[in-house]
């Protein structure tokens, strides 16, 4: 069995794919078994990173690694896989967000938008939003049959599956 | 209670410090991290006790303390070399954006103790165009450098002891509505526009409107009204330009205001930013003496909005805030410290004290205080503080009692929040999650002052990091 490990941009990251993990286990998309352990960067362009890279490769077979890209998916994409050292054992799948994670949501709740993703948060929730809600917000996502099936289209979750189930 | 828009933001962008312990000639510019490291003794806590001793001045003004510098035991014990005849200077800068514009305000007030006796000898507000100014008893408002008011405050004392004798007299000489001059003389006490009688007049008026919902702009607006009213019309009115040079004996005013004409000033973002520095001390929240065992004691069931500089009445504060139930961060910061099903409550006791649980989940047995983890009380505690808004939160050693990954998720929710964080550190596992630009590094120069030094290329030195393949934490203690 494969074992996964998934590096996000922070810690709201690491509460997110916790419960969309679980969600797919529960679901049948995921083998309950497959062990998957998420943890947040330490650091942007920190050195520090590259050398759990190296620790990571002895225990891991896959390492999904999940960053904002803030409108630069090439320039995210190079300046992260500054930090995976050379003939690297395994495999690494960067799943980059066009700009912000709460574009899965707002994608989900089918809601247009303009600008930074997390500044239309509170359309969805009516108020003022904070990150730290987004745990709750992906839980009620999940819960609503139609989001979650819309979810499930849009397609860096796609590339998520694909990473965790391949 | 005093609500904020959600424009509304203060944010700190700098501190100067003369002669406060170690901080002989110190100056920080602050960004939205910032994070203290070095040596012990290299003067580390003497920031955060700067911080403090700013507080406690401003407690001394409210009239909630006598002596600022009690805690040291001594003013000898707080100023540089223990020269008494030395004073002490403290001045932040900060911007005050209120959605439409954003201004640079800045504060400053030099104070002695010598001889045991605390005095303000000099304070200062001022912003673009506009001063307010008290030095050693004399009020003075500046207009683009020029006196437009001023005044001493031995004569305010003077005119206040012979008040009866105005009423009586001044009418008949000016012909004056005695009503009109009655509210005036009544309201003396506004007379004095120095900055810390301000600070100290607003938390005398906040205190007695706890229970009334208001806003800052409507604070705001009544504090510019008050002192432009002031300037511009009060003492033009009672007291004709003829009349200001009468002898002190049959006059007993010398109170002056030099402008005749609109002064243009933008009043509304003087009130606003001058009430924001009241703001900025009022809600800073600095967690320095944490006793977290006595957090866990059941506490007072009592109304208070604001942490204490012991933290003792951090349930208190989180029953105000929360009106009884935990907040929405601060749960979701402990089902990310713990796990999903964490609850915590706070529960009453029949003497009218309160006391939190801790459960693993609802159908766990809860933990009663004692057993609760003490890193958890931390938590509470620094989330409670993003939770009041606090523009300015100062945590002293931030790791104890935290793990690592706790570290982190306070660290994102401080990235996510309208709050300076300046907090100080000993450990390695903090300094390497952050960025070199939010690193300052304090040191004892050869005259044993504080003195520090803030990376300036980042790029360069995130490159050179990358090419050794080593940490900052690695690096700079390397360097030490």
């Amino acid at each position: 069995m494969e074992d996964i490990k998934i590096y996000t941009e922070d810690s709201y990251g690491v509460s997110f794919f916790k419960i969309i993990v679980t969600e797919l286990k529960n679901d049948g998309d995921l083998n309950k078994s497959k062990r998957c352990e998420i943890k947040r960067i330490p650091g942007k362009c920190s050195s520090k990173f590259t050398r759990i890279m190296k620790l990571e490769v002895i225990e891991y077979e896959k390492i999904i690694i999940n960053v904002d890209a803030d409108g630069d998916i090439k320039k995210t994409y190079e300046e992260e896989k500054k930090h995976i050292p050379k003939n690297f054992g395994c495999k690494v799948i960067y799943i980059l967000n066009e700009n912000e994670i709460e574009e899965w949501i707002l994608y989900a709740k089918n809601i247009d938008y303009e600008g930074k993703p997390s500044e239309n948060m509170s359309k969805v929730i009516g108020r003022k939003y904070e990150k730290n809600m987004l745990p709750k917000i992906i839980e009620n996502v999940l819960k609503t049959h139609n989001e979650k099936n819309r979810l499930k289209t849009y397609k860096k979750f796609e590339e998520l599956l694909d990473a965790l189930s391949s | 209670m005093i609500s904020a828009d959600d424009s509304f933001k203060i944010k700190l962008t700098k501190i100067y410090i003369e002669n406060f312990k170690s901080l002989h000639n110190f100056e920080l510019n602050l960004s939205k991290i910032n994070v203290l490291v070095g040596p012990n003794g290299s003067g580390k806590t003497n920031v955060v006790e700067s911080f403090i001793f700013l507080k406690e001045i401003f407690n001394y003004v409210s009239g909630k303390t006598v002596n600022p510098f009690f805690d040291w035991w001594g003013y000898d014990n707080i100023v540089w070399n223990n020269d008494e005849n030395l004073p002490i200077k403290i001045g932040i800068e900060y911007e005050v954006d209120n959605g439409d514009k954003k201004e640079i305000a800045c504060y400053e007030i030099t104070v002695t103790g010598k001889g045991g006796r605390f005095q303000i000898i000099k304070d200062i507000f001022k912003m673009k165009l506009i001063r307010l100014e008290s030095i050693q008893g004399e009020i003075y408002v500046y207009f683009d450098d020029h006196v437009i008011y001023s005044m001493k405050i031995s004569t305010l004392a003077r005119f206040k002891r012979v008040k009866n004798r105005v009423i009586r007299i001044l009418p008949k000489i000016i012909e004056i509505d005695e009503n009109v001059l009655y509210r005036v003389l009544e309201e003396d006490n506004i007379l004095d526009v120095s900055p810390n009688h301000i600070i100290g007049l607003l938390s005398y008026y906040l205190k007695n409107i706890e229970n009334v919902n208001t806003s800052i702009d409507h604070i705001s607006n009544e504090l510019a009204n008050e002192i432009k009213y002031i300037i511009h019309k009060k003492l033009d009115n009672i007291i004709p330009a003829n009349m200001i040079d009468l002898d002190e004996d049959t006059f007993p005013l010398k109170m002056r205001s030099r402008y005749d004409v609109e002064i243009p000033i933008d009043w509304k973002s003087f009130g606003m930013s001058l009430f924001s520095f009241y703001y900025l001390i009022d809600k800073m929240i600095i967690l320095k003496r944490m006793n977290l065992e006595n957090i866990k004691n059941p506490s007072r069931l009592e109304r208070a909005e604001t942490i204490n500089l012991d933290s003792s009445n951090v349930l208190s504060v989180l029953f105000t805030i929360g009106k009884g139930t935990i907040p929405e961060r601060i749960q979701n910061a402990v089902i990310y410290a713990f796990k999903k099903e964490s609850i915590i409550q706070l529960v009453p006791t029949t003497d009218g004290r309160i006391y939190l649980e801790f459960k693993e989940s609802i159908s766990k047995k809860p933990f009663k205080p004692p057993s609760i983890p003490t890193g958890l009380f931390k938590l509470i505690s620094i989330e409670l503080s993003l939770c009041i808004a606090s523009p300015l939160i100062i945590i002293d050693e931030i790791e104890n009692s935290l793990h690592a990954q706790l570290i982190a998720y306070i660290l994102d929710e401080f990235r996510n929040s309208n709050s300076i964080g300046l907090f100080t550190t000993h450990s390695p596992a903090l300094i390497d999650i952050i960025d070199p630009s939010e690193i300052i590094i304090l040191y004892k120069n050869i005259e044993g002052e504080t003195d520090k030094q803030r990376y300036k290329d980042i790029e360069k030195i995130k490159n050179e990091l990358n090419k050794l393949g080593i940490t900052l934490s690695e690096y700079i203690y390397t360097k030490e």
